[in-house]
């Protein structure tokens, strides 16, 4: 399992850790049923706080990417395709999101914009 | 408090190896030389009462008194710790001076009928009472404040190791009226030792109230 | 159980005074006390040893630390600011010294800690530098099987590199969940990656013990102008910093009016912050 933390950025720590952890599971890179390190380990390793390891598996379990075991740990859960459609359809509401509100500071209409989504669209 | 004794015994022998050098030396010249027997004899007794001083100020000098109170040791036990090295201390002389009076009969150095024994009583107690009453003070004020009283009490006890010595010697010709008359030198170690352990109650208890 | 617990503890000196702190360590967790000096960082871990004699209820490892203290620091490892061993004896002699109070001394476990931070074994203690001293220091505290470690300014006098080694041998010592740290030090960015809790003293004064990781979300730092700042709601401002071109202030995220550009504060800024806010109340 791939793990980097930015310490700088505005991004809470422990939701870079559960988005890179739920990158990976949706790309493969985790498969399913594979043993996550522990809460402890992990956080000794990355060289942060407990607690914050802790807050991100609970989101992960929140969101059904990984489930616990009491007394083994905490594994990937089976790939959900429903869940993959869910977590790409929240990816792309952000990143519209985004594109909306540099669209509104530099004052794109929103016909342009969507202008400009087609002609990508066509691009690609 | 083994670790106590062993870190008191650590600094006697590297930063105070001279004056455990001439503790050793003197008690064990004071065997032979039998003129000079009873100056040795104070001197050998004033620098062993001295030594648990200097290990205090030792102590205090490198802060090691505070850190103690964040070891697993009591404030009995450092108190306690003090008084086992003073009594080793004065265990040392004693052996000292005994061997060194065997060896030199073996050598035949010296007539052990001659043999002053009875300042070897001197040496055991003068290291004994001063300890019993500065060390106290010592705990309950610091090492400077007891300084003080060091001197006062040396003073005052090494007199009295010096007419004691002379007392044993000269027992049969001495002219002091009867008070006494038939005292044994050999009174005076046991009742320093009780002294000793009052002593050491007292430290204890005054050690417990004290703030570093 | 808690690692430690404190309820209304307190210690009353001639011109400083201790107030009233109520701190738990859940066990397994790593506190970071900070506060500026003559806070009473280090009043507060010496009345937590039982050095010292003070008000309130202590409890260490579960224990009352006043009845049964010398018991308790057996499994207590201990890094005072100063490092203070007699100054003629040296390493090995140390080992001794100490193996003779803790009753679960691990030798092996001291010397190799020794040569992992370069410590010469002959060596008397006069010799050492101040870093060196600390490093004895936290090779001694490692070294008797301690389930709580408590450190006032383990790093300070240490190079940067040094100190990364050490908190690394911290960090190792947290792989165990029975194991705690109270660390309390100036050099914030250390507590800042090592910490689960973060607690503030000031003046005397427990300000805040809050989740490190809460403490970072729950404030921002906003920079605007002074009348700005002065329309935010009442509370929001918790302190401020006056330039020439504007103000920096210190904010509770919640309170704060939409579209206003907040930034994430480090935990030096939350406190010099906070501290000067308290001082303005």
């Amino acid at each position: 399992m791939q793990l980097s933390i930015d310490n700088r950025s505005d991004q809470p720590i422990y939701e870079q850790i559960a988005a890179q952890i739920k990158a990976q599971i949706i790309s493969g890179a985790l498969a399913e049923d594979t043993l996550l390190p522990s809460i402890r380990s992990l956080a000794k390793d990355l060289r942060i706080s407990v607690i914050t390891t802790k807050r991100a598996y609970e989101e992960l379990e929140r969101e059904g990417f990984i489930y616990t075991v009491a007394a083994k740990g905490s594994f990937v859960a089976r790939r959900n395709l429903e869940l993959l459609r869910e977590e790409n359809l929240r990816q792309i509401e952000a990143h519209l999101r985004e594109a909306l509100a540099l669209a509104a500071s530099c004052r794109l209409s929103r016909e342009e914009l969507c202008e400009m989504l087609c002609v990508l669209d066509e691009e690609g | 408090m083994k670790g106590l004794i062993r870190k008191d015994l650590y600094v006697l022998f590297s930063a105070c190896r001279l004056q455990l050098l001439i503790v050793t030396l003197f008690a064990g010249a004071a065997v032979l030389l039998e003129e000079q027997v009873s100056y040795l004899c104070a001197l050998t007794a004033v620098m062993a009462a001295m030594l648990p001083m200097t290990l205090m100020a030792y102590d205090e000098q490198s802060r090691f008194d505070r850190f103690a109170f964040a070891l697993p040791v009591s404030r009995a036990e450092i108190v306690l710790g003090k008084y086992a090295v003073t009594l080793l201390s004065v265990l040392w002389v004693a052996v000292v001076y005994v061997l060194g009076g065997l060896l030199s009969a073996a050598f035949g150095l010296l007539d052990l009928a001659q043999w002053n024994l009875g300042a070897l009583a001197g040496m055991l107690t003068l290291p004994l009472i001063v300890p019993a009453l500065y060390l106290p003070l010592a705990f309950r004020f610091g090492v400077e404040k007891g300084r003080i009283w060091v001197i006062i009490f040396m003073a005052v006890f090494g007199a009295a190791a010096f007419a004691l010595t002379q007392l044993s010697s000269v027992s049969a010709e001495i002219s002091v009226p009867g008070l006494l008359e038939g005292f044994s030198p050999w009174l005076l170690p046991p009742a320093a030792l009780l002294l000793f352990g009052l002593s050491a109650l007292v430290s204890v208890q005054l050690y417990k109230k004290r703030e570093l | 159980m808690n690692a430690f617990e404190l309820k209304g503890a307190g210690k009353r000196y001639k011109g400083f005074c201790l107030q009233n702190v109520d701190l738990a360590l859940p066990e397994g967790c790593i506190l970071g006390l900070i506060g500026e000096n003559g806070a009473g960082k280090t009043t507060l871990i010496k009345l937590l040893l039982g050095m010292i004699e003070g008000e309130g209820e202590i409890r260490v490892l579960g224990r009352d630390i006043r009845r049964e203290g010398a018991a308790i620091r057996q499994e207590i490892g201990v890094v005072l600011d100063e490092a203070c061993f007699p100054e003629s004896l040296n390493a090995r002699q140390v080992n001794a010294v100490l193996g003779g109070m803790y009753e679960h001394w691990q030798e092996e476990e001291f010397f190799r800690l020794l040569h992992r931070l370069s410590l010469p074994e002959g060596k008397r203690f006069k010799e050492f530098s101040r870093g060196m001293k600390m490093k004895l220091a936290i090779a001694a505290a490692l070294s008797h099987e301690a389930k709580l470690l408590v450190l006032d300014e383990p790093t300070s006098g240490l190079d940067p590199i040094v100190r990364d080694e050490i908190l690394d041998l911290f960090y190792d010592f947290t792989r165990d969940e029975g194991h705690s740290i109270l660390i309390s030090s100036h050099i914030v960015t250390d507590l800042e990656k090592l910490c689960d809790y973060m607690a503030f003293l000031h003046n005397g004064k427990l300000l805040f013990i809050e989740e490190k990781d809460a403490l970072l979300e729950r404030f921002a730092i906003v920079r605007c102008t002074k009348e700005q700042c002065a329309a935010f709601a009442p509370g929001t401002v918790r302190g401020m910093r006056e330039g020439a071109y504007g103000v920096e202030a210190l904010c509770e995220r919640a309170l704060l009016p939409q579209g206003v550009t907040a930034a994430r504060p480090t935990v030096e800024e939350i406190i010099v912050f906070l501290a000067k806010g308290a001082e303005l109340l």
